[in-house]
């Protein structure tokens, strides 16, 4: 009994969110300076006189009370007519569908690799804790995770792109090529190495320090070294006690990671000219696009949720003493 | 353990991308060109008269897909295109025009007066103002028959063919006339030499030269149009070989790296587009035309263009219209003159304590100079004005701005109007301005409508006589003068301060295409860069054989010996450790 | 075992000690070690390096060398700042969330959970756009993005300290929530809060270059992340220049935000001796 109610206190309170995130990205386009007037009058927009660009303006609802305009958002959110981006000309939908393909690919791929590989190394690095190789492993993953993606993307094209001609510089594929099947794979892969390379090495210090750290700290509980104690073999404690308890700060920043790879990944978006929804979303604020905008963060908000709400319900899983985790 | 399926699964990955190292880029046919890739910098939407998005590059490319009955040359004089004959009458009321037979709509029907007829109305239906604007003009149009219209305005234009003939695009009436939203037709269905047969939003654009156009089959069959919008990462593309052309215009300081590169060529023009100090004249003392020339006599325009633009440019002329361009002259390019802006800031009462000048009122003469955050070469003119007012006691604040911002700031809604919220930003206007004879009074008449981009609130009865003069006159030497006495009183008043031109600089690998055709102020990618009889001779040049693409393998193989040694080398230690 | 632990750490905390304090001199004695001033165009545009000119000079003239030194300051600066703000004020959330719990943790952890779905670059532009685009201004925007994350992890701890044994011997015995909150909890809590003001100081100087490089943060402050802003933007991979304008404030960045965490990793086990304890041997 206890449980379930629990439970459902925890979904009522997801809706809520979910209903907050929905108002804000409402509210957060609408509170930025400027308009959306250049792109929905095209280049001359100073040619405009007063009456059209009122014209406009009720054309697009934009002169409605905010309210009025609210109301309406919410109908098309529900009924799914989410209507043409401002800027983009085109169906929200459809572009939405171009740009989440290529970002969850970047985005998910660099999560599992460098969570695997933050994990596999913080584990050796918590394991041979205050040593030389745990040492140097610290300092090796510090020190990568520590340039800016930008720089370390640029620095990236500048030798394997440019120098080298071992990667293309830009793009999700090669443009213009009747390329299919495992040659059209090949491509996207070849594509997808350098950014992923960027996002990978940035984000593995943040999977390998959490890892270590909450090893360590599980190591010094009580209950291990009452197993340690009764001399229950290395493996068994390491695997059976440690590294289960370890997912769970561990999932957390993969939660938190996605979220940021999802939205953040802008930059490395940008230099190497990805068609992913953080350069999308970039654009949209500066040039005001309010649907798409609305659109877009929510597209984000709500894979970032879901995420989140399948890690509650794996923690409840992992560890039944937690009973609810923000 | 872990160690070796770490360097296997690199060993695996690094196997699968080996074999597809080297991949072919565009190959060349004899004579013509089989494909050119040209990066294009910003998405401009499905690319339809009513979707695309910037001046540049948006409508340089839907250029290609669509035609105007004139184009502009390269020294942008209209030049007849789809049209055989044509007639104005005294007053400039009356346009008639003949087409030349045999052009088709790229879905194969033909085009006719009829779609020209439309074209000149159907836009005033929809809010793109810069067709809007031509359409508005317009009072009738009389198609006579399948190739012959005469268009009548409602008052007489000498302007009219070159201002709006060169520049509306001529749409399918088949397409849109049933068509409320123009924006809903994603399709860019022209009559232009490229047709548009895919556009992926955010990735690219793909063209195919239309057979038998009637101006003679294109010269290159496809053009790839890679979607990139980070400058850099465009000229890296450009380094490496991936791309052929660029529509971005190249950095001045990518000029000397580019001229040294054996397999890139360079071509430069004087640029259209001005740079310039936007001052709100309503804002004490700028009110005062003394303290606007003041300021315009302590700026060096030379060191501007010397250190930002690193001589890639001209310096502004107080007339607006560039020196080279069809209405400026170089009488305007002021020069630098500290000892008569001190003499002037000085009769105005506004004498130094210090460092800095005190105004009448006992404020420092001190102003915020606002400039939008991602245009580099802006705030760094802004950093050397305010060094350069600094000298004749003037303080600058240097206040960055998110662009969009910027633009509410100084130009609220769009809508001069509004009031504005600034005293100083660095301002700039695309090159299409400059070919307006009418700018200096969108620039400066007081009238909203007419003086729609007077950001500055100027207010000159002297200068409205002369708008006035000049929307009456017809006859072209007696509106070039007028012109000229605008520029005179902007001269002497200065209710903005051009600072300068950049260079259009272009970019491209001759080895793939040399038809290039730069257009005064634009660049290189248009029509007539693609057309026989147009593009430059000797366009397509022998292919290079791909050198770099054996030491490209040699390095490949290179790093794949080292990964095996390492592999090999971590397990032979392994397995000392364990014996 | 714990001392020769110790010994083995405490190299790391020096390595990131003495790079703290390199940048910490160069920041307060920029004035005297940088041989020019960083706003002065003192050289032609775009030199290499030469005598004069370490680092050779910048798109307009001005002294790289001077550039990166006065840098410290401001990335310094920024890093520590932003690190106090946001963790201050994530950790005393995440504190109050845990200690307190019921509604008041209901509540603050949902408001952790909209931080961290929200977009953060509009919020970063409208804050900029609102507050302006000064050193401060960054800081709060800076802070703002990213406090909730501290919040939710100390939160965490906060509970797992709650359910130890002696904390409840404690409240049995009568002692005050206040008491426990300050006398046993904060302290337990604190390594890990102290670990996290490093990660958030070594995060702000990222988040500051990526702000910088998107046209966001503010160009004209004297900044390594608008330093390479200027690099990026003025093309310098493109020609010889990315050896003295691109990679130095790159590796600049990358060593003072290491630093913060070496210095993390030496306070997290040093604080943290129960952790020592439980040193498996492999």
């Amino acid at each position: 009994m206890q449980v379930n109610w629990k439970r459902r206190r925890g979904t009522a309170q997801y809706l809520i969110l979910i209903l907050v995130v929905i108002t804000v990205n409402f509210a957060l386009p609408r509170m930025l300076p400027g308009n959306p007037l250049v792109f929905l009058a095209g280049e001359d927009v100073g040619l405009l006189s007063y009456a059209e660009r009122n014209e406009l303006l009720s054309r697009y609802n934009l002169d409605r009370p905010l309210p009025v305009q609210y109301v309406h958002y919410l109908r098309d959110l529900v009924t799914l007519q989410w209507g043409d981006s401002f800027s983009k000309r085109e169906p929200i939908w459809d572009i939405l569908w171009g740009r989440v393909p290529w970002t969850l690919l970047l985005a998910l791929s660099s999560i599992v690799l460098s969570s695997f590989f933050g994990a596999v190394l913080g584990v050796r690095a918590a394991m041979n804790r205050g040593r030389w190789s745990d040492i140097r492993l610290l300092l090796i993953v510090s020190f990568l995770g520590s340039f800016p993606s930008f720089w370390l993307g640029m620095v990236l094209i500048a030798v394997f792109a440019v120098q080298l001609n071992w990667f293309p510089v830009f793009g999700a594929y090669t443009v213009g090529t009747g390329y299919f099947g495992l040659q059209k794979l090949a491509d996207v892969l070849q594509h997808l190495t350098l950014p992923l390379l960027t996002l990978t090495l940035l984000s593995i210090g943040r999977y390998f320090l959490t890892m270590r750290y909450s090893l360590i700290e599980l190591m010094g509980e009580d209950y291990i070294i009452l197993a340690k104690a009764k001399g229950l073999p290395e493996r068994v404690i390491k695997y059976k006690y440690v590294m289960r308890n370890a997912l769970l700060p561990f999932i957390t920043v993969l939660m938190m990671d996605l979220g940021f790879v999802l939205s953040g990944a802008t930059v490395v978006e940008t230099v190497f000219a990805y068609p992913g929804l953080g350069r999308l979303m970039f654009e949209a604020v500066l040039a005001r696009d309010y649907p798409l905008l609305q659109y877009s963060f929510l597209v984000v908000a709500l894979i970032v949720i879901a995420f989140n709400y399948l890690a509650d319900r794996m923690y409840a899983y992992l560890d039944p003493r937690v009973g609810e985790e923000g | 353990m872990k160690n070796r399926a770490i360097f296997n699964f690199a060993l695996v990955v690094l196997l699968i991308l080996s074999s597809f190292i080297g991949m072919p880029s565009g190959s060349m046919a004899e004579g013509k060109v089989s494909e050119l890739q040209i990066a294009i910098h910003r998405d401009e939407n499905t690319l339809t008269p009513f979707t695309y998005v910037t001046g540049y590059p948006g409508a340089a490319v839907l250029r290609l897909v669509f035609d105007s009955l004139f184009i502009l040359d390269e020294q942008n004089q209209p030049l007849p295109w789809m049209v055989a004959d044509y007639e104005v009458n005294a007053a400039f009321t009356e346009y008639r025009i003949s087409l030349l037979p045999g052009q088709f709509w790229h879905d194969g029907r033909p085009v006719t007066a009829d779609d020209v007829a439309f074209s000149f109305s159907y836009p005033l239906t929809q809010s793109q103002t810069r067709w809007r604007r031509i359409a508005a003009q317009v009072e009738s149009t009389d198609v006579t028959d399948e190739l012959n219209l005469t268009i009548r305005l409602k008052t007489g234009n000498p302007d009219f063919l070159s201002q709006a003939l060169t520049d509306m695009p001529i749409i399918p009436k088949h397409i849109y006339e049933n068509e409320v939203d123009a924006t809903m037709v994603g399709e860019a269905l022209g009559s232009g030499p490229y047709r548009l047969v895919e556009y992926e939003e955010g990735k690219h654009y793909i063209f195919e030269a239309v057979p038998g156009y009637f101006r003679g089959d294109a010269l290159v069959e496809r053009i790839v149009m890679p979607i990139i919008p980070d400058i850099t990462t465009i000229f890296q593309a450009l380094t490496a070989g991936s791309i052929h052309a660029t529509t971005a215009h190249v950095a001045p300081e990518l000029v000397s790296v580019f001229a040294a590169e054996r397999d890139i060529a360079v071509m430069s023009g004087p640029g259209l587009a001005t740079t310039l100090l936007q001052i709100n004249n309503e804002v004490y003392p700028f009110t005062l035309p003394e303290m606007r020339r003041a300021v315009m006599l302590a700026l060096d325009l030379q060191e501007l263009v010397d250190v930002v633009l690193l001589g890639h440019g001209d310096p502004g002329s107080l007339g607006f219209f560039h020196p080279a361009g069809i209405f400026g002259t170089d009488a305007f390019v002021p020069e630098r003159d500290l000892t008569k802006s001190n003499e002037l800031l000085d009769g105005l009462g506004f004498l130094r304590q210090g460092d800095f000048r005190v105004d009448g009122n006992g404020q420092p003469l001190s102003f915020e100079l606002l400039v939008a955050a991602n245009n580099p070469l802006r705030i760094r003119s802004a950093e050397l004005i305010a060094e350069q007012l600094k000298e004749v006691g003037i303080d600058i604040r240097v206040v960055s701005l998110e662009p969009t911002t910027l633009d509410e700031r100084v130009w609220p809604g769009f809508d001069v109007s509004q009031e504005r919220n600034y005293t100083l930003s660095i301002w700039g206007w695309s090159a299409p301005v400059q070919l307006r004879p009418d700018a200096l009074i969108q620039l400066a008449a007081t009238d909203h409508a007419m003086g729609s981009l007077n950001l500055g609130g100027f207010a000159s009865s002297e200068f409205e006589r002369l708008a006035e003069r000049f929307i009456t006159e017809m006859n072209a030497d007696a509106r070039k003068a007028i012109i000229d006495e605008m520029q005179v009183l902007f001269a002497r008043d200065i209710p903005l301060i051009p600072l300068f031109y950049q260079q259009v600089i272009m970019a491209y690998r001759p080895a793939a295409y040399a038809g290039w055709v730069l257009q005064q102020g634009e660049g290189i990618i248009n029509k007539m860069s693609f057309l026989p009889g147009f593009a430059r001779a000797g366009s397509a040049q022998e292919p290079q054989s791909d050198a770099a693409a054996d030491g490209r393998d040699f390095l490949f193989y290179l790093l794949l010996a080292g990964v095996l040694g390492a592999v090999i080398v971590v397990k032979g230690r392994k397995k000392g450790h364990a014996s | 075992m714990t001392c020769e632990n110790k010994k083995k750490q405490l190299p790391l905390a020096l390595a990131g000690a003495v790079i703290l304090s390199i940048f910490l001199i160069m920041a307060i004695f920029a004035p005297v070690l940088a041989p020019y001033d960083p706003h002065q165009r003192v050289g032609l545009p775009f030199s290499s390096p030469s005598g004069g000119h370490l680092l050779g000079t910048n798109d307009i003239g001005q002294d790289i060398f001077s550039e990166l030194i006065y840098g410290s300051r401001l990335s310094l600066g920024l890093a520590v700042l932003t690190a106090l703000v946001s963790t201050g004020f994530g950790a005393l959330l995440g504190l109050v969330a845990g200690f307190l719990g019921k509604r008041v943790e209901s509540v603050i952890m949902r408001c952790t959970d909209f931080m961290l779905v929200l977009p953060f670059l509009p919020l970063a532009i409208l804050l900029a756009a609102m507050l302006g685009q000064g050193f401060f201004q960054l800081v709060l925007v800076i802070s703002v993005i990213s406090w909730a994350g501290t919040a939710r992890i100390v939160r965490a701890q906060v509970l797992k300290v709650k359910a130890k044994g002696y904390i409840f011997n404690l409240q049995a015995i009568g002692a005050g929530p206040w008491y426990l909150l300050r006398k046993h909890i904060f302290r337990e809590v604190l390594p890990l809060i102290t670990y996290h003001t490093m990660l958030s100081a070594s995060n702000a100087v990222l988040i500051e270059a990526s702000l910088s490089f998107l046209g966001l943060g503010n160009p004209l402050l004297k900044s390594w992340g608008s330093i390479l802003y200027y690099a990026q933007i003025r093309n310098a991979m493109l020609t010889d220049s990315w050896l003295w304008w691109v990679i130095p404030p790159g590796l600049s960045i990358a060593f003072l935000s290491a630093g913060f965490l070496l210095i993390g990793f030496y306070l997290e086990a040093y604080a943290n001796p129960r952790v020592e304890r439980g040193q498996i041997d492999a």
